[in-house]
């Protein structure tokens, strides 16, 4: 998307430095002036969040995209943050190894990007999120120095963990320059079951697939109108809800698993169908895209964090309060993306907003709105409802980014 | 102090204090011994609320304060420098509530370990980070310290595993960050403050991931006759893509110990050992296995021994997590390392252990996590005599230092504490370890709570060895 239309940016220059120390100089030139700074890898992400508060330059990191170091036997990886996740995919594969986080923008997205945004998707089940991955961090500070925190080894307590900090702050301590991570070997196989379910057993499956005999690294559940939209159509699937199942593991691993979740939901009402083929196939990849995609003319997109246990019912809610609604859940994660109908008013989403937050919030959980109208961002949630440690978070912009240079305004609580 | 003392008894009662020289020599150091300092009172609070006034006495009469868990870490993180209070969590033990359909546990900080995988056991969970101490380390101090364990190799270290906390500012203020549901949005707090060695707070309660336990182990024990040998076989494992769940490595010096110890038939005459353990399903599991018996017995194992029953396993575990143990029977005194190297460089860092014991005449034997590159050589000596002491710190150096040159790290799981202080201006860049000082401000401007912690401080850099009392010197 291009970014005019995403945030009101017209004003910003972007930058674009070649190497680190040009980076720096335009931080340190920003210093100065106190124009604000808006990091950007691909600007596949631009959207989110609120305009920033004041004018200045977007400094975008997709020319500080270098390999740094890939001791492939080690199986860790160190790249500059502006290499596009798909061409480190790519160079990962060639060792047979493999970043297990799923990109929902193939092609597009940086690794910063991801980074900057905490992006998940399906496979977090299983294998975890970045914060589980990023074992090194170099981020360009306040005062256009680069710093560094971790290292280079898979286990390493020496210092503060700036990894995780910087995992999911949206750019706003500094700008992230260079990550290494753990990486994984490619599973050998991989298998998906996909269940027809019927409203009234979501609840059920969900709790019976958390018990199973087996070892899923994804449990996703989609509503009926999302298994409509291109993504899935060809599925031929229109059940009130599927659940997809799926498994990475050792071919003999994944064969077994397969062959037993199957026979443990005989007794579901509902069409059982067996998708076998590579990790990187399409129904992967669809599963993992869902959350970017735009259905034409929907005003708003969210993501719920809620207790796994509380999907099915959530979700229900959720269908009721908005029937054009369409639904991903990473079930086993408690984690629901949704797609608000085109033919919605901008009062019946705020209210149905409001319902499903407050009630996300009284499962200890939240709703945040990765992609809305941009006149909406005025009075709706965009980062959902605030907590008491956002002092402690207030405190920690304030110590690290003092002049609050760094995507001003954009993130939670407008900090 | 008089007045403070009279506080802390308003606030936790007087059986909840320790303020005898006697008593308080127990809380001088931790299982760093070499740098002791005693406090000036160690108090036991009961609750969150009794953590919040015990903080906002301290800071009222200004007197430094610092949690302390069992006392089983390693690098001095809980040394009271400079004295003052430290607030131990060990009566706070509670496992409030096990929410096994969600996968996750509130636990208060003083909760063992190993209490935690015992409780979720009959329902087929566990508490994945399992350090060797976990018999005895608690909750708070695994979140203080970041504590990994041999199957931290495939499971994370305990910052994979915490997902939010309870805590007490050092103004006293009680905040939570994170809780029992993933992603809520903003800065990942509970992320840096696990490993923060109580250097931003007091962390009371936490919220954890338990884990399903694997349906079954394969656990094989591949004998060498050369550590060379045994860890040419390590990075060939990973090389090729193998995750086991643990690979764990003993030198020959460590296996006498350990066989007078615990009788587990372990051949003497090897010149190394490595336990390698896969788990998971049924399923594939002999495969990979075989898989790895192949690549020890092609790198040159005389035998790859399999633990086939669970008696055996358990005893070839409890072997491994007590080694420390054992090593009584080898010195009077000893000095546990931590580096860690890429995997890669494992045979390397091996051989220039062996040749800086040569050099300074000190014996040293290795039982470590192997597959993580996390070495743990122990240092012999007798603390009783002065030069020793200084042998024995001046090899630790090298070594850490031999660390730090191929690309590794001067700690993976014990922490910077006292012992490491001087390491991190090897380690960061002054800019690196002036950003670490402007996070822990945040958290902890005035420096009261764990003072003179991992960071050195500007200005007053502070050198480990003026840290405490120095046991020998």
């Amino acid at each position: 998307m291009p970014l005019s239309e995403s945030l009101n940016l017209n004003s910003f220059q972007t930058k674009t430095p070649s190497d680190v120390a040009e980076a720096c100089d335009i931080i340190r030139h920003s210093a100065s002036t106190l124009d604000a700074i808006v990091p950007s890898g691909s600007g596949s992400k631009m959207h989110i969040g609120y305009s920033p508060s004041r004018n200045g330059v977007i400094l975008c990191t997709k020319n500080l995209n270098k390999l740094v170091d890939y001791p492939a036997r080690d199986m860790t990886v160190t790249v500059q943050a502006g290499i596009l996740v798909k061409d480190l995919t790519e160079m990962l594969n060639k060792e047979n190894q493999r970043l297990p986080i799923d990109d929902p923008y193939p092609g597009e997205s940086s690794l910063g990007g991801l980074l900057a945004t905490n992006t998940s998707g399906p496979r977090r089940f299983g294998w975890g999120t970045l914060r589980d991955y990023v074992i090194g961090i170099s981020i360009l500070n306040d005062e256009g120095r680069e710093t560094k925190a971790g290292g280079r080894v898979v286990k390493n307590v020496a210092g503060y963990d700036f990894c995780k900090l910087h995992t999911g702050a949206f750019g706003t301590l500094g700008i992230i320059s260079q990550v290494t991570l753990k990486v994984r070997p490619n599973p050998e196989a991989s298998s998906m079951v996909l269940l027809s379910l019927n409203s009234a057993n979501v609840e059920s499956v969900l709790d019976r697939v958390h018990t199973t005999k087996t070892r899923p690294v994804a449990v996703e559940l989609l509503n009926r109108n999302a298994l409509q939209q291109p993504l899935f159509k060809n599925l031929d699937l229109s059940s009130d809800y599927c659940l997809f199942v799926g498994f990475e593991h050792g071919a003999e691993a994944v064969k077994w698993q397969t062959e037993t979740l199957a026979p443990e939901l005989s007794d579901v009402p509902g069409k059982i169908d067996i998708i076998h083929g590579p990790s990187d196939s399409a129904i992967w990849r669809n599963l993992g895209m869902f959350q970017s995609t735009r259905i034409p003319g929907s005003p708003l997109t969210f993501k719920a964090n809620i207790p796994s246990s509380k999907v099915a019912s959530w979700c229900a809610l959720a269908s009721d309060t908005l029937p054009g609604l369409s639904l991903q859940s990473h079930a086993g994660s408690g984690i629901v993306f949704g797609h608000l109908p085109g033919d919605v008013s901008r009062q019946m989403a705020f209210d149905a907003i409001t319902l499903l937050l407050q009630k996300a919030v009284r499962y200890q959980g939240n709703l945040v709105i990765p992609y809305c109208l941009e006149d909406w961002k005025s009075d709706f949630p965009v980062w959902g409802q605030v907590r008491p440690d956002i002092k402690i978070m207030r405190k920690v912009k304030e110590s690290l980014d003092p002049k609050a240079m760094f995507n001003p305004g954009r993130f939670v609580d407008h900090i | 102090m008089k007045r403070l003392l009279d506080s802390l008894k308003n606030i936790v009662g007087p059986d909840a204090m320790i303020t005898a020289a006697s008593e308080l020599m127990v809380y001088e150091c931790d299982g760093f011994t070499i740098e002791k300092n005693r406090p000036d009172v160690v108090v036991f609070p009961t609750t969150t609320e009794q953590v919040s006034r015990i903080v906002d006495a301290c800071n009222y009469f200004k007197v430094p304060f610092l949690p302390r868990g069992a006392g089983t870490s390693l690098a001095g993180g809980c040394l009271p420098v400079g004295g003052g209070v430290v607030i131990s969590l060990a009566r706070m033990k509670k496992i409030f509530d096990v929410d096994y359909r969600n996968r996750c546990a509130l636990i208060e900080a003083g909760v063992i370990n190993l209490w935690l995988t015992n409780h979720l056991k009959p329902h087929g969970y566990h508490f994945a980070p399992d350090p060797s101490s976990q018999g005895a380390c608690t909750i708070g101090g695994n979140v203080a310290t970041n504590s990994g364990g041999p199957h931290t190799l495939k499971y994370g270290v305990t910052v994979n595993h915490v997902m939010g906390v309870e805590f007490v500012m050092p103004d006293g203020e009680i905040i939570h960050t994170g809780g029992p549901v993933e992603d809520n949005p903003g800065y990942d707090l509970t992320g840096v403050i696990v490993g923060s060695e109580g250097t931003f707070g007091v962390a009371v309660k936490s919220w954890v991931r338990i884990t399903r336990n694997p349906d079954t182990y394969r656990t094989l024990l591949g004998v060498f006759n050369s550590v060379d040998d045994a860890t040419n076989t390590i990075s060939e494992i990973i090389g090729a893509g193998i995750v086991p769940a643990a690979l764990e490595m003993l030198d020959q010096m460590i296996l006498g110990a350990l066989e007078d110890a615990f009788h587990f038939g372990f051949p003497l005459d090897a010149g190394a050992i490595l336990i390698m353990e896969v788990d998971g399903l049924e399923a594939g599991i002999d495969t990979e296995a075989e898989r790895i018996t192949s690549i020890a017995v092609k790198n040159g194992a005389r035998e790859v021994r399999k633990a086939d029953t669970e008696a055996k396993r358990t005893l070839l575990w409890k072997a491994r997590k007590q080694a420390f143990g054992a090593v009584g029977r080898l010195a009077s005194s000893f000095c546990t390392q931590d580096g860690v190297v890429p995997r890669s460089k494992l045979p390397h860092i091996l051989r220039e252990i062996q040749k800086i014991g040569a050099k300074y005449d000190l014996k040293i034997c290795n039982v470590f996590h192997a597959g993580d590159g996390n070495i743990h050589p122990i240092l012999l000596f007798d603390e009783r005599y002065p030069d020793q002491v200084k042998r024995v710190l001046e090899a630790s150096g090298e070594i850490l230092d031999e660390c730090i040159r191929v690309g590794g790290s001067v700690t993976g799981e014990h922490g910077i504490g006292v012992e490491k202080i001087d390491f991190m201006a090897k380690l960061f860049s002054p800019d690196d370890i002036a950003m670490m000082i402007r996070l822990r401000n945040a958290f902890n401007p005035t420096n009261n709570c764990s003072p003179q912690k991992m960071l050195p401080t500007a200005g007053a850099c502070i050198e480990a060895s003026k840290a405490g009392r120095m046991a020998a010197m």
